[in-house]
């Protein structure tokens, strides 16, 4: 039999009352008709330019990878542009013949003749100056982005980048780089989630091709759901979130498959010490080709060293996949799809969790000046516990999403370039259900919402050195019947219940969210960057694990749970130096919550039917400055970030409604890593980070219990301090990598590397947990329980 | 359910370790501390009464014995509680609660030595209780080991019940301890007629296989003609809570359920802590076979 408490709170002091807003409804949907007319006018004037565009897209001319930051200039002109992330470009011309000059570091530049003629994309070629996979990546970016790039708060990581990080037990993992990105911050050690600039992980969207993923870890958090061989990097957005995004209050994560283009079938992948992988590329027509990757643990095979483990099971695996085809000119589909699973069996039940995600995309250019991109998307997590040890029973739970992206992209001129779409996601939340046999179920009340947004997005040149981006996102979450709504006393008890029926809207909100910034260039050299950005988020997950757990569920915003606001302000200062050999910059942020979410105390969160009892909202704020140097060419790469900060709530009846430390706050942090290339042969990598410890509670008492068969001997039971009062001993760790290529210059199609890596080098007990112990005599004491110190891997990578 | 996890720890364990680790703490400053469950039993009303020390004192906690301690009803009952030393105050004669009555307890203690005593109080109401109808125990492996499932059999009744039970093994108490003692509510199955384990007790002729375990000596174990007895009863939502919240924040806080700790509630006003409730017993025993 599953037990759990029921879970009425006893101290609230705030009374619920439920209403309906469907005047802000129907205000929403007015709002969505005029933006997606506004759409269809500005697609008719796109065909009456006169002015052309060229476009294309840019590739290794050995891998045929897609080259995001490649430059594409006119030539004897300062008119230039710059490949996205799937390598593409787009620049507007005004004669009809011209010359372009592209380059990239690490290949060799390239000239192509443009004539205005027909609507024609170019594809692009670029050999690299020496065939080896260390010297593209070292600089896979534009080489002044640092200080000409029009958003701020941006980190992106390719996925040779990603490599060059030393990985624990081998395992690179593009969540465990991003954390090393000045601003962002592990929450637990060795866990996949982060907090950025001072927010929980629930406030970042991590977006997998566009699909959203609820839960991006395997194996409780050690291990993302990412394949590192089978993305092309990844983008961190912290706070300056793009309008065509939303619904997360700190960061967007966006990680893309890679957009390959094989011309034969491409093997690659590792064998490492807990897991294998593989990553087979190959075409299916000129136009058409197929990624498919895979990886599988096996840490199964240790299992049976222990008896109590003998008759157990535990894995996991994922796949992506990933078809792409050009049907035409101008159009172009690609469909991605991620399935994982995380496994772990007893001989008396079963538990599993996993994400699935897919997405397909089609991309239509109507003229040189007009393109479209529509996307529909399908995320699903759940989790599944089974146990058969004396009645046979169970729990499931599961959230689900199916979106649809329209956004359009107009240029009018080259000074002018306008982004406008509009979103609608259906939500689908199973908090739980439990099953016993011979019982009735006990099922949770599945949630439904609709999310639905219209942005438009202004890009201006207004002087020759002045850039400005302004827009708004408008935004709309309409909570869908069946459902039953309580209202709740002081104490948390149910005192009403209003039902509602299938398909009925009971209530709306809607949230306009402006941001805007401007890149002031000073030089070539440096730069100046202002940026203000609301981001709303509807959507929160019921969590009180600092490790981050499967089993916490995201729940929704409602009548009683309003949606939670974010105001940021940042300003940064950006320098290249040495002809852009060198990047530094210095970013300032400030951030105001409101709404933001916590739970009373001793609440458990699961399969609390009565979750909302348990919620307080509240307010908070997060402020700090970010360093960041960057060396970007030569033998020996990396970067050095230092980020000073602090975040804090203020909640009703947390904390006794006093201020607290907000859980991921961390004054300092320090962030190095490096990779010194030895020669073509060898090359040596090490990171080394350092952070305060997170804020947490300790006891600063305790009472006695005596036992009811001897007075004298008792329990001893902790009187806590205020919340997040004290701090956890500081962090540090050195992780070293070593690379070993042995035929580099080698002319045969497989190639092969050794990484040797070590976790931890220096063997720091870094406390995951604090907990409280009794000695011999019964009396208490702290014991601290670390994980991963010196932690060796070997991993064989190979591609053919 | 719960036991996954115990693979999923086990996972960690395979990489992690534990060591002792000093915390440098302010201390909190000491609280009185009160103490009390009446019973429907025949037996004497028993409160404890002492104060909190910082959590890593050496020194037990001091109890006190000076207090004054009453206890009425709404029946208009009063008794005087007659402190016995080392904090213990109980009543001379045996007496039960009633279910549906309303207790108050009044403590009287010059705390702060100022010459002036302050006043505590709380009360609580006898819960209502289903009958046990039967009570079996099952043999069965789980993760590798043997275990005896003790199982009550009862009608649940309609609306909210909070479950509290002990362990006995041949009439000797083993969940002796607030640390040990199981609970359960029926907000999943109430009203339903219940039937399942409610504790897993180990085979003892696997005895030496738990030896290397730290919490050794508080384990305890069965074997074939042993008599185990499920002390089984309700209390208030409210003492219900006490005794999950001891359990839950006892250890510090958990990296998957509690990042972040707090101090448990009481029904106690006047600064003090702990709790006075009530519980509503059934016995029933059986013999393993």
């Amino acid at each position: 039999m599953i037990f759990y408490k029921k879970l009425v709170t006893k101290d609230s002091h705030t009374s619920y009352i439920v209403e309906t807003n469907l005047t802000n409804n129907y205000k929403m949907r007015k709002l969505i008709v005029t933006l997606c007319l506004l759409c269809v006018v500005l697609i008719g004037r796109a065909e009456e330019m006169s002015a052309w565009k060229v476009y294309g897209n840019v590739y290794d001319a050995v891998t045929h990878e897609t080259l995001p930051g490649a430059s594409v200039v006119e030539k004897g002109l300062t008119r230039g542009s710059i490949t996205d992330l799937n390598g593409h470009f787009e620049l507007t011309l005004y004669t009809r013949h011209a010359t372009l000059s592209i380059s990239y570091v690490g290949y060799k530049s390239q000239e192509v003749n443009v004539v205005n003629e027909a609507s024609v994309g170019y594809e692009i070629y670029l050999t690299p100056t020496q065939e080896t996979l260390e010297e593209v990546t070292i600089s896979a970016r534009k080489r002044d982005e640092n200080v000409t790039r029009m958003v701020m708060g941006v980190e992106k990581l390719t996925n040779d980048e990603i490599k060059q990080i030393p990985a624990m037990l081998g395992e690179v993992d593009i969540v465990k780089a991003i954390q090393l990105l000045p601003g962002v911050l592990p929450v637990s050690e060795g866990g996949s989630g982060f907090s950025v600039r001072g927010g929980s992980p629930d406030q970042n969207l991590v977006l997998l091709d566009h699909a959203t993923v609820y839960n991006p870890s395997h194996l409780l958090g050690f291990f993302s759901t990412f394949n590192n061989d089978a993305m092309s990097g990844a983008e961190l957005y912290k706070g300056d979130i793009p309008l065509k995004y939303g619904g997360r209050l700190s960061s967007l994560l966006d990680v893309q498959t890679k957009d390959e283009r094989a011309d034969s079938l491409r093997l690659s992948g590792g064998v490492g010490l807990i897991s294998s992988r593989l990553t087979v590329e190959m075409p299916v027509t000129d136009r058409t080709s197929v990624l498919l990757a895979g990886r599988r643990t096996y840490l199964d095979i240790f299992l049976p060293l222990n008896s109590a483990t003998k008759d157990a099971s535990l894995y996991f695996y994922d796949m992506n996949a990933k078809i792409n085809t050009q049907i035409s000119t101008n159009n172009n589909i690609s469909l991605s799809g991620y399935y994982g699973k995380d496994h772990f069996g007893q001989d008396f039940g079963v538990f599993d969790y996993g994400n699935a995600a897919a997405s397909l995309a089609w991309t239509h250019t109507f003229s040189d000046r007009a393109s479209s991109k529509l996307t529909a998307t399908w995320s699903d997590y759940k989790y599944s516990m089974e146990a058969d040890y004396n009645t046979k029973q169970g729990i499931e739970a599961q959230i689900k999403e199916v979106a649809l992206n329209a956004d359009m992209f107009y240029e009018f001129n080259p000074d002018w370039r306008l982004g406008y779409g509009a979103s609608a996601s259906y939500h689908l939340f199973k908090p739980g259900y439990v099953w016993m046999d011979d019982m009735e179920s006990y099922d949770l009340q599945d949630n439904k919402a609709w999310e639905c947004a219209a942005y438009i997005s202004n890009e201006h040149t207004l002087l020759s050195n002045l850039n400005v981006r302004y827009g708004v996102r408008m935004s709309s979450f309409m909570n869908i019947g069946s459902a039953e709504v309580f209202e709740y006393n002081n104490n948390g008890d149910v005192i009403n219940t209003k039902k509602y029926k299938k398909g009925d809207v009971y209530h709306t909100y809607t949230c306009f969210e402006p941001r805007i910034g401007a890149v002031y260039q000073i030089n070539d050299e440096s730069s100046v960057k202002a940026n203000y950005a609301r981001n709303v988020q509807y959507m929160q997950l019921a969590s009180k694990s600092s490790a981050g757990s499967p089993v916490d569920m995201w729940f929704p915003a409602s009548p009683l749970v309003k949606p939670q606001k974010c105001d940021m302000v940042s300003l940064g200062y950006y320098r290249n130096l040495k002809n852009n050999m060198f990047e530094t910059s210095v970013e300032v942020y400030y951030k105001k919550m409101a709404n933001v979410i916590d739970f009373i105390d001793h609440q458990q969160l699961m399969l609390n039917k009565y979750l909302e009892s348990a919620v307080r909202l509240g307010k908070g704020k997060s402020y700090g400055v970010e360093l960041m140097v960057r060396k970007k060419q030569g033998a020996l790469t990396g970067f050095a970030s230092y980020t000073l900060s602090h975040s804090d709530r203020t909640v009703p009846e947390v904390n006794g409604g006093e201020k607290y430390l907000a859980p991921f706050d961390k004054t300092h942090s320090i962030n190095i890593s490096l990779n010194y290339k030895i020669s073509s042969k060898h090359s040596l990598s090490a990171i080394w980070v350092y952070a305060t410890g997170n804020p947490t509670t300790y006891p600063v008492g305790r009472f006695a219990v005596p036992s009811e068969n001897n007075q004298e001997e008792s329990d001893y039971f902790p009187i806590y301090s205020k919340r997040n009062e004290y701090r956890k001993p500081d962090y540090h760790r050195l992780d070293l990598a070593w690379t070993y290529t042995p035929n580099p210059d080698s002319n045969k199609r497989w190639k092969g590397e050794w990484c040797f890596s070590l976790y931890n080098a220096y063997g720091r007990k870094n406390p995951w947990m604090i907990n409280y112990q009794f000695d011999d005599g019964g009396m208490p004491y702290a014991e601290k329980t670390y994980l991963f110190t010196f932690i060796p891997s070997v991993t064989y990578n190979f591609k053919f | 359910m719960k036991k996954i996890f115990v693979l999923i720890a086990f996972v960690l364990m395979m990489t992690s370790c534990t060591e002792k680790i000093i915390i440098k703490t302010d201390n909190a400053e000491p609280t009185i501390v009160i103490l009390g469950c009446l019973s429907d039993r025949y037996e004497p009303f028993k409160i404890t009464v002492g104060k909190s020390v910082p959590y890593f004192s050496k020194d037990k906690n001091p109890m006190i014995d000076e207090a004054i301690v009453e206890i009425s009803s709404s029946n208009d009952e009063h008794w005087t509680l007659q402190s016995k030393g080392k904090g213990v105050y109980q009543t001379d004669d045996s007496l039960h609660a009633e279910e549906g009555v309303t207790y108050y307890l009044r403590v009287a203690y010059d705390f702060d030595e100022d010459g002036m005593s302050e006043y505590y109080s709380a009360k609580t109401t006898m819960p209502r209780c289903p009958t046990l109808d039967s009570l079996d125990v099952k043999y069965k492996k789980i993760m590798g080991q043997h275990y005896y499932l003790v199982n009550p059999y009862f009608q649940d009744l309609i609306g909210e019940d909070y479950y509290l039970y002990n362990i006995y093994v041949n009439d000797s108490l083993q969940t002796d301890r607030l640390s040990e003692r199981a609970f359960f509510n029926d907000e999943m199955f109430d009203g339903q007629y219940v039937f399942t384990d409610v504790y897993q007790i180990p085979d003892i002729t696997e005895r030496d296989d738990y030896k290397d375990l730290d919490d050794f000596e508080d384990l305890f174990f069965v074997g074939k003609g042993d008599k185990i007895t499920l002390e089984f009863g309700t209390v208030e939502e409210g003492y219900y809570d006490f005794v999950d919240q001891c359990q839950f924040e006892q250890n510090g806080e958990d990296a998957f359920f509690n990042s972040s700790p707090a101090s448990v509630d009481t029904n106690l006003d006047n600064g003090a802590i702990g709790y006075f409730g009530s519980w509503h017993r059934r016995m029933m025993s059986v013999t393993v076979e």
